[in-house]
């Protein structure tokens, strides 16, 4: 749990989890964005940022208006329970004219570790999260 | 009585409002096993408990003894991983069921990639829907309950090592078999490369 706050000295070592050879190395963890993902026209990504009711207008919006038979609806990590809440939404108002489809990924994030001191060099570290790909259709046009 | 019923009303009520926050749209935050504090009006009021209801899985045609996860928010994935993964390996068993709903379902997803990512090949069907959580609110003091269900979004998660209809909705193929490091277990997450 060192999310952008430098690791140093003046912590406690070993507590935590936090682990030795990054507290005396004083560095900064800097996550890095998630790599730049395909967008289509008829892709959405969900984040925990944006209002709920605004991500779910722009789905109805795509789907009703955009003139798109499909939507492609991304969730990563945390915004993965979200990202299933909007499918479900779409579908429980369509009146059964939606259809959903999930699939589940893994997508490699990477940390950069910034020193504060000089002498140190940066480093990176990488590590996996999930994510979700609900694809939402009217099930006539599959 | 009269005034017990009101006042159940007016809670009823109220709760019902909290709930339609966000509610044309999302059934209310999901917050499984949470505290209830800060709900406007129900100070008073406090979760007694919290039952999932008990749904079919959603995969029809699966034998009666299939291997079912039930991840929940606290679940350890190491605990999970370890006896799945001591059951997947055993010849036997064909399928194997992640479920989880609310907060555990970041969870339910991770589990099932780390074991499609260990073992390879396996076919995987996943199902998202709504999942009813029925609530049980008891105010300070009093006999009175008060149920209310909430929706929460939950996801099922069916891999397998046979083939699988590839036109359900939600079917995945197999990932193409890379060469992995088979004996990469992570032990610590900072041995890492």
């Amino acid at each position: 749990m060192a999310e952008n706050r430098p690791a140093t000295h003046l912590e406690p070592k070993g507590v935590l989890g936090l682990d030795v050879e990054m507290d005396r190395a004083e560095h900064t963890l800097r996550r890095r964005l998630p790599r730049k993902l395909p967008k289509r026209n008829n892709d959405v990504y969900i984040n925990m940022k944006t209002d709920f009711k605004a991500q779910l207008a722009r789905c109805r919006k795509l789907l009703e208006g955009g003139g798109f038979n499909e939507i492609c609806i991304h969730g990563l990590g945390l915004a993965i329970n979200r990202a299933i809440n909007v499918a479900l939404q779409l579908q429980a108002n369509s009146f059964g004219t939606l259809q959903i489809a999930a699939n589940t990924s893994t997508v490699e994030l990477v940390d950069d570790l910034e020193p504060e001191v000089d002498d140190e060099e940066p480093a990176s570290r990488t590590r996996n999260n999930s994510a979700i790909h609900i694809k939402v259709y009217h099930s006539f046009s599959k | 009585m009269k005034k017990r019923g009101r006042g159940a009303a007016a809670v009823l009520k109220r709760v019902l409002k909290r709930r339609a926050s966000p509610v044309t749209a999302p059934p209310p935050p999901v917050r499984c096993g949470g505290d209830g504090s800060g709900a406007g009006g129900m100070e008073n009021f406090r979760k007694v408990k919290t039952c999932e209801e008990e749904s079919p899985l959603p995969f029809p045609g699966l034998p009666a003894g299939v291997v079912h996860m039930k991840v929940k928010e606290g679940s350890k994935i190491r605990n999970l991983m370890a006896f799945a993964m001591a059951r997947m390996r055993a010849a036997g068993t064909r399928h194997v069921v992640f479920s989880g709903c609310g907060r555990a379902v970041t969870k339910t997803v991770t589990c099932a990639e780390i074991m499609k990512r260990k073992l390879g090949g396996l076919h995987q069907v996943s199902k998202v829907q709504y999942r009813t959580v029925q609530e049980v609110w008891q105010k300070e003091g009093r006999a009175e309950q008060l149920t209310v269900p909430k929706y929460v979004p939950s996801i099922c998660i069916l891999l397998s090592k046979d083939a699988l209809d590839p036109g359900e909705p939600g079917y995945q193929p197999p990932e193409p078999q890379t060469e992995k490091p088979p004996g990469r277990e992570r032990t610590d997450k900072r041995m890492k490369t």
